[in-house]
C-alpha cells in the first residue's frame, strides 16, 4: 500500500512554468486548460518582508478529497492502492459537481470530451517515469514519492523541517502535495489563494449549481471569514533537535 | 464513361491552382450540377488569390484549410489520425499536418472507392462537415474573385445532400460515376 | 516536399480515362494497412537539439509515424539533461503553427502591404541570385547586407563573406551582449562565452548586476544556479532596480539608482584593495596594471558611493566583506543583455577587474576556462574587397558591422539590397520607425524566416525556413563548458510544406552566384559527416549514441599547471587594458554619470519573460496561453499618487512623442519609482500573427533615443524616458526621494525535527557534469 505525494520547494522555483507545458504537451489539454498551474504573487509587503513567488499547484489527491461524495456517479475515487484520487472516465457524466466541490480549484470540464480534468499525479507512468511536471522541473523544485515509505526522497524532504500544507482552519482536507519555502511565500499564497470551503453534500452542490448567483454570494461571506493560518506538519515537534 | 471520383476533383480544386488542376473544372460544374456565371480569373490572380486565402496572407489568413483552426482539440492530430488507422489507411507523407483538407479529401476518396460508405458517412458527420462550413464561410468572406467561394460553397452544397444520400440507405447506394 | 509519387494498384482504377491525365491522384498520401494495423505504432526517440531560444540545450523528440508527439529533456546532454523549460516544452506548437511560412512568396503588392503569390524555389533563388550578381556590378558586393540572428543563419553569413560583403550583422552584438565581449576580451583575451563560463556549483557568493536568472530562463544556468543558491547555499547579492524573482532568493537586494551600476563597482574594488581584501598573490601572478588601478578608483568611497546609487554605505562594506572572505570562489555573473546606459564596456570592464582582484578567474567558483577543439568545416576564404570599413572605426574602436550601421548606410544609399535571415529587425531594434524608412529606400530585400514575423511584409521575397526540428545545422561545440562537448541538431520530422533548410538555401544560392567552392557537399549530411571526420566519429555513430560526443575539458588554471598565459597583450589579464589605452579610451573604468529622467518623466527598463524568447515565441499557442500580454512595472507609492489602478489599461509616451499601445499596470512595491518596467517581445505589429498581433506593448518603438557606447558602438536601449497616457491625458510621475537603501534577508528559524538517517543534499550532487 502506497501514499503518493509532493513537495515543491518554492525557494527553488523560479515561476517558469515549463512544468505546466510539460503537463500539458503530456495530457493534451485544450488551449487555455491546464491541469496544473503557476500562479505568480507579487513582489508584495507580506509583513516586513518583500516577497515574489510563484503558487505551484494541482489536484492534492486530499485525505478526505471532497470531490469524491459530490460524484453522482463515482465516476471520482480515491484509488487504495496508490492514494491519488482518480477519474473512471467511463463513469465521469462531466456533470461538475467535483468541480465546485474541490477547495483548490484543481478540476476543470474539458470542453472538448465533456468530462472533468485534473492532475492524476501522471497514473499511466506510475512505476516507469516521474510525472512530467517533475521531471522537466528545470530547478528540482518538484519531488513525488511515497509518503508511506519513510525511507523515500520525499519523506526525507518534508521531515528537514519548515513543510507546510495549503490548509486553513476551515477548510483542510489532509492535502498530500506539501509546500517548503520561506513562510512568508505560504503566507502570500494563504492571502491571495485561500482553499474555498465548500459543502460537500451533493445534495448542496446540485442546488448550488442550479442556482449559480446562490454560489457567488456565499463564497465571498466564505472567503471574508477565512482566517489565514498555517498548519505545520510538523508542528507538534517543534521541540525537536535544531541542528544548526 | 470515365470513372474518377468526386472527392478527388474536389481536392484537385482545392489544391494550388495549375492549368492540368484547373482543366478539371468542367467537370467540376457537372458534378455540382451548375455552370459558373462569373470570368474564371487568369491562372496568375488565382495563384494570388490562393496564396492570400490559404498560404499566408495580409492583414492575416483569413481560411487556413486545417481542421484545428476551426474545431476546438488538442487532441485533434491524434484524433484524425486513429480515424484513418481505424478503417486502414496511414498517412504516408507529413508534408502537411494531418488534419489538412486536401488529405482529408484524398481520405474520403480513398473511403469512396473502397465502398467503405459507413466510414464515408461517420467521417462527414463528425469531422469533415463541421470544419468545412466554417472554413467555406471564411472563404466566401474573403475571397475577392468569387471563383474559391463558388468551388467551396458548392462542395458544401454537394457533400450535405451527398450525407442525406448516405443517409438514406448503405445498402442502396449505388457508386457515383462522373 | 517532393515525396517519390508511387501510384498504388488499388487506387489505379479510379483513374481511367483520358480527361483525367494530369490530374493529381494524390496516392502517395495515404498507404493502405489491414484494418486498425496502419502505420507505426512504436515511438521514436529522436535525439537533437532545442532552438526555442538559443542556449541549445538537448532534447529528445517522442515521433510516431512521422508525427512529432512531444518534446523531452536528453539525458545524455551534459547541461540541461532532461530538463526543460515551458518553451522547449512547447515546441511542438512552432512546428505545426498554422501561420507558419509554407512557400516561397513573391510580393507582387506593395511593401508594407504585401500581395503574395506563391512561387517554386527555383524561381526565387534565381530571382535573389540575379539581384545580387546585379548589384555586385553595378555598385559593389558591399551594397548588399544581412541582417541576421541564430544558428541557421551562419551558412549564410559565409556565403555573404565570400561574396564580397562584411555588412553582416547580428542583433546579438550590438543590442544584446557584445559590449560585455568586448569587455571581457579586452581584460581576459576571450569573451564571457554562451553558455556563461561560471563555476556557479562552487561558488560560495554571488554577485547578480541587473540579471534576472530565473526570469531569463537558460535551462542549465538556472538548474545550477538555483543548486547553488538553494542547495549549496552560496551567497547571493542582487543588485536590481526592481524585485525579480530572483531578487526574492537573495541574501542581499539593492534596489540601485539606474545607471549608477560602475559607482558600485568600482567602490566595491576600491574597499577591497584598501582593506586588503584582494588575493593578493593571484594579482601578482596574473594580473597586468594592479597600482594604475589602485591609484584610479582610491576616490571611490562607500560614503562617496552612497550618495551616487542611494545604496547604503554599510551594505555596501558588508558585500565587500562577503566578496573578501569568500574568495576566490566568488561568481560575478559577467550579465549577457548588457547594453544600457551607454557607459556599458566600461561597467563591464569593472565586473571583471572585480572579479580579477578576487582570484576569481581559472579558479573554482570563479570564471573558468573554454576548451576548443578544432573541426574541419567549411573551406571558403572571406573575400572582403577593399579596405574601407562601413563605419567610423576611429570613433568606435571596438564596432563589428552593428544595425546601426546597416541602417545608416542604407539611408545614404550605400546599401541596395537587405537579406534578412532569422532576425526580427523591426520588432528587436530600437527606433523602428528608423528601420522602416530604411527598408523604403532599399531596391530589394529578402526575408528568410519561419513565420510572417514585420520584417516579411516589407520583403520582395520570402524564403520558408524550415523550424529547428525539421533541419540539420552545423555542429554545435559547447567550448563554454567544464564538460565540453559536440552535440548535433537534426531532423526530428521530415520539413512540413515547402520548408527547406539553410544548408539548401545557401548551397543552391551559391552555385548560382558561381561560388560552388564555396560548399563543397552536396548534402548536409555529407557536410557534417567532413565536420565529424574530425573528432573520429561520424553522424550515424553519433546519433546511435544519443547525439552528443564528450571531451576533455581545461576549465581551471591547475589543468595548465598553475602556468597560464592569457591571450592578452601582456599575457596577464588587463586591469589596465592597453588597447585601451592605444585607443585613446579610458583604459580602467571611471564613473560617469548617465542622465536622469527630467522631473515627471520615468526611466523605462525592460526584460524577459520566463515563457518568451525575444519576439519569436509570442504567437506559440501555449506559450501565449501562459504570457499573452506584457505588463507596467510600476510603484505603487507612485502610481498612489498618479491615481492609477493595478490592472488597469495605459498608453505611455516617451521623450520624442512616440505613444505606445495600450499596457496592462502591475502595481507593486518591488520597483524603484523612479522608472517603470516591461517584458521585451510583445505587442507585435505583424497582423500576420493572429495570437500575438498587438497584444501588449511594443517597447522597442518607445526607445527613439539612441546613444552608441563609444568602444564597441552598442545601442544603449535604458536611456529613455516615459509618461503615462490615461483617458487621452498625460499624467507626470511625481518626485518621490529615496533613502538609501538595500535589503538583507533575515534569518528563519529552522524548525528542524530529528532524524534517524542523513539528509540528502538535493540529489544533485551525484550527476556528472553538474551544471
Amino acid at each position: 500500500m502506497a501514499k503518493y505525494g509532493m513537495v515543491i520547494d518554492l525557494d527553488r522555483c523560479v515561476g517558469c512554468q515549463a512544468c505546466m507545458v510539460a503537463c500539458k504537451a503530456q495530457w493534451q489539454t485544450p488551449e487555455d486548460y491546464f491541469r496544473t498551474w503557476v500562479k505568480h504573487i507579487g513582489p508584495v509587503q507580506i509583513k516586513d518582508e518583500m516577497v515574489f513567488t510563484s503558487y505551484v499547484g494541482q489536484c492534492n489527491h486530499c485525505d478526505n478529497p471532497p470531490c469524491v461524495p459530490a460524484c453522482p456517479t463515482q465516476a471520482t475515487f480515491k484509488d487504495t492502492e496508490t492514494g491519488i484520487v482518480l477519474v473512471d472516465y467511463d463513469l465521469c457524466i462531466g456533470c461538475g459537481y467535483c468541480v465546485e466541490a474541490c477547495p483548490y480549484g484543481a478540476r476543470f470540464i474539458n470542453p472538448v470530451t465533456k468530462k472533468v480534468e485534473k492532475c492524476d499525479f501522471c497514473y499511466p507512468r506510475l512505476g516507469e517515469e516521474d510525472p512530467a511536471c517533475v521531471k522537466t522541473c528545470i530547478v528540482s523544485a518538484k519531488v513525488f514519492g511515497d509518503l508511506e515509505n519513510k525511507d523515500s526522497y520525499i519523506s526525507k524532504k518534508i521531515s528537514e523541517g519548515n513543510t507546510y500544507i495549503i490548509a486553513t482552519k476551515e477548510v483542510n482536507p489532509g492535502p498530500n502535495v506539501y509546500y517548503k519555502g520561506r513562510r512568508s511565500k505560504i503566507e502570500a499564497i494563504i492571502k491571495n489563494y485561500p482553499p474555498e470551503k465548500k459543502d460537500t453534500l451533493p445534495a448542496k452542490i446540485w442546488s448550488n449549481v442550479l442556482r449559480p448567483f446562490v454560489i457567488l454570494g456565499a463564497g465571498a461571506t466564505f472567503i471574508g471569514s477565512l482566517v489565514a493560518f498555517l498548519f505545520q506538519i510538523n508542528q507538534g515537534e517543534k521541540e525537536g533537535e535544531d541542528e544548526e | 464513361m470515365e470513372k474518377i471520383n468526386f472527392y478527388l476533383i474536389f481536392a484537385n480544386l482545392l489544391d494550388y491552382p495549375d492549368e492540368k488542376k484547373l482543366s478539371l473544372f468542367e467537370r467540376f460544374e457537372n458534378i455540382v450540377g451548375l455552370h459558373y456565371t462569373g470570368e474564371i480569373p487568369p491562372l496568375e490572380n488565382l495563384e494570388i488569390e490562393y496564396t492570400k486565402l490559404f498560404v499566408n496572407a495580409h492583414p492575416y489568413l483569413p481560411a487556413p484549410p486545417f481542421a484545428s483552426v476551426y474545431l476546438n482539440s488538442e487532441n485533434l492530430y491524434d484524433e484524425i489520425e486513429s480515424f484513418y488507422q481505424s478503417v486502414g489507411y496511414g498517412i504516408e507523407t507529413r508534408e502537411f499536418p494531418p488534419d489538412y483538407l486536401i488529405y482529408e479529401l484524398v481520405f474520403l476518396s480513398n473511403l469512396f472507392n473502397d465502398e467503405n460508405y459507413k466510414a464515408e458517412r461517420k467521417f462527414l458527420i463528425s469531422h469533415f462537415l463541421p470544419w468545412f462550413e466554417k472554413f467555406v464561410k471564411k472563404v466566401k468572406e474573403n475571397d475577392e474573385t468569387g471563383f474559391y467561394s463558388f468551388i467551396c460553397e458548392k462542395i458544401n452544397i454537394f457533400l450535405n445532400n451527398r450525407l442525406k444520400e448516405l443517409k438514406d440507405g448503405e445498402t442502396n447506394l449505388q457508386k457515383r460515376v462522373f | 516536399m517532393g515525396k517519390p509519387i508511387s501510384r498504388r494498384e488499388f487506387f489505379k482504377r479510379s483513374l481511367l480515362g483520358a480527361g483525367a491525365i494530369g490530374v493529381t491522384d494524390y496516392s502517395y498520401v495515404f498507404k493502405k494497412f489491414p484494418p486498425g494495423k496502419a502505420g507505426r505504432e512504436d515511438v521514436e526517440l529522436i535525439p537533437s537539439i532545442c532552438e526555442m531560444c538559443f542556449w541549445k540545450c538537448g532534447i529528445i523528440g517522442k515521433v510516431k509515424n512521422g508525427r512529432l508527439l512531444k518534446i523531452e529533456g536528453n539525458p545524455r546532454n551534459p547541461h540541461n539533461g532532461e530538463k526543460i523549460c515551458a518553451r522547449g516544452n512547447s515546441g511542438i506548437m512552432q512546428l505545426y503553427d498554422p501561420d507558419r511560412l509554407k512557400y516561397p512568396l513573391l510580393n507582387v503588392g506593395k511593401r508594407g502591404e504585401p500581395k503574395w503569390k506563391r512561387i517554386s524555389w527555383k524561381e526565387a533563388l534565381n530571382r535573389i541570385a540575379e539581384r545580387m550578381l546585379e548589384y555586385k556590378k553595378k555598385y559593389g558586393a558591399r551594397s548588399i547586407a544581412n541582417l541576421s540572428h541564430g544558428s541557421s543563419s551562419i551558412p549564410m553569413r559565409k556565403l555573404l563573406k565570400n561574396f564580397g560583403t562584411d555588412r553582416i550583422a547580428h542583433a546579438s552584438f550590438d543590442q544584446c551582449r557584445g559590449n560585455r565581449d568586448v569587455a571581457f576580451e579586452l581584460t581576459f583575451g576571450m569573451g564571457a562565452g554562451s553558455p556563461e563560463r561560471v563555476d556557479l556549483i562552487n561558488a560560495k557568493a554571488i554577485l547578480l548586476i541587473g540579471s534576472h536568472i530565473g526570469e531569463n530562463v537558460h535551462t542549465s544556468l538556472v538548474k545550477e544556479f538555483i543548486e547553488a543558491v538553494e542547495g549549496r547555499k552560496a551567497k547571493l547579492v542582487t543588485v536590481d532596480p526592481r524585485f525579480s524573482m530572483i531578487a526574492g532568493k537573495s541574501d542581499y537586494w539593492l534596489p540601485i539608482k539606474p545607471g549608477t551600476d560602475t559607482a558600485l563597482i568600482l567602490t566595491l574594488i576600491n574597499y577591497i584593495i584598501q582593506h586588503n581584501l584582494y588575493d593578493r598573490e593571484f594579482v601578482n601572478n596574473y594580473t597586468y596594471g594592479f597600482d594604475k588601478l589602485k591609484e584610479e578608483v582610491k576616490n571611490y568611497t562607500p560614503e562617496w558611493a552612497e550618495k551616487i546609487t542611494e545604496i547604503k554605505k554599510e551594505i555596501i562594506i558588508e558585500i565587500a566583506e562577503l566578496f573578501g572572505r569568500s574568495k576566490p570562489a566568488v561568481t560575478i555573473f559577467p550579465g549577457r543583455q548588457s547594453t544600457w546606459y551607454g557607459n556599458d564596456t566600461q561597467r563591464v570592464r569593472a565586473l571583471a577587474i572585480l572579479a580579477s582582484i578576487l582570484g576569481a578567474v581559472g579558479r573554482r567558483g570563479g570564471y573558468f576556462f573554454p576548451t576548443k577543439i578544432k573541426l574541419k568545416g567549411c573551406p571558403c576564404p572571406n573575400k572582403i574587397e577593399g579596405e574601407d570599413f562601413l563605419c567610423d572605426t576611429s570613433e568606435y574602436p571596438f564596432m563589428e558591422t552593428t544595425t546601426e550601421c546597416i541602417r545608416e548606410a542604407t539611408l545614404n544609399d550605400e546599401v541596395k539590397m537587405w537579406i534578412v535571415y532569422g532576425s526580427n529587425i523591426i520588432h528587436n531594434t530600437p527606433n523602428p520607425q528608423k528601420t522602416i524608412k530604411a527598408i523604403n529606400k532599399l531596391d530589394f530585400m529578402v526575408v528568410v524566416d519561419i513565420k510572417p514575423t514585420e520584417p516579411s511584409l516589407y520583403a520582395d521575397i520570402v524564403l520558408p525556413e524550415a523550424t529547428y526540428l525539421e533541419r540539420y545545422d552545423i555542429p554545435f561545440m559547447v567550448a563554454d563548458s567544464r564538460t565540453p562537448f559536440i552535440q548535433i541538431r537534426r531532423p526530428v520530422v521530415q520539413p512540413l510544406y515547402e520548408s527547406k533548410d539553410p544548408f539548401y538555401i545557401v548551397s543552391e544560392l551559391s552555385k548560382r552566384l558561381g561560388l560552388k567552392d564555396c560548399f563543397p557537399c552536396e548534402t548536409m549530411e555529407d557536410y557534417l559527416n567532413l565536420a565529424l571526420s574530425s573528432i573520429g566519429t561520424n553522424l550515424r555513430k553519433l546519433e546511435k549514441e544519443g547525439g552528443v560526443y564528450r571531451y576533455e575539458g581545461k576549465p581551471f588554471l591547475d589543468d595548465f599547471g598553475g602556468n597560464y598565459r592569457f591571450p592578452t597583450p601582456t599575457g596577464k589579464i588587463e586591469l589596465y587594458s592597453t588597447k585601451l589605452s592605444l585607443n585613446d579610451k579610458d583604459p580602467i573604468p571611471k564613473y560617469e554619470p548617465v542622465e536622469d529622467p527630467p522631473k515627471g518623466w520615468a526611466r523605462l527598463s525592460y526584460g524577459r519573460s520566463p515563457v518568451h524568447t525575444f519576439s519569436r515565441t509570442e504567437n506559440n499557442k501555449w506559450l501565449h496561453a501562459l504570457n499573452p500580454e506584457n505588463d507596467l512595472w510600476i510603484n505603487e507609492e507612485a502610481a498612489k499618487s498618479m491615481g492609477l489602478k493595478d490592472g488597469e489599461y495605459v498608453r505611455l509616451k516617451n521623450q520624442d512623442g512616440v505613444v505606445s499601445d495600450p499596457v496592462k499596470l502591475k502595481v507593486t512595491p518591488g520597483i524603484r519609482p523612479d522608472m517603470v518596467h516591461t517584458y521585451h517581445g510583445f505587442g507585435s505589429q505583424s497582423p500576420f500573427l493572429r495570437l500575438a498581433y498587438k497584444k501588449g506593448m511594443f517597447e522597442n518603438a518607445l526607445i527613439t533615443k539612441i546613444v552608441l557606447d563609444p568602444i564597441m558602438g552598442g545601442m544603449a536601449k535604458r536611456i529613455n524616458f516615459v509618461k503615462i497616457i490615461k483617458d487621452g491625458k498625460e499624467i507626470d510621475f511625481p518626485v518621490i526621494k529615496q533613502k538609501p537603501s538595500g535589503f538583507k534577508k533575515k534569518p528563519e528559524k529552522e524548525i528542524k525535527i530529528k532524524l534517524t538517517a542523513p539528509l540528502p543534499v538535493g540529489g544533485h550532487e551525484e550527476e556528472e557534469g553538474g551544471c
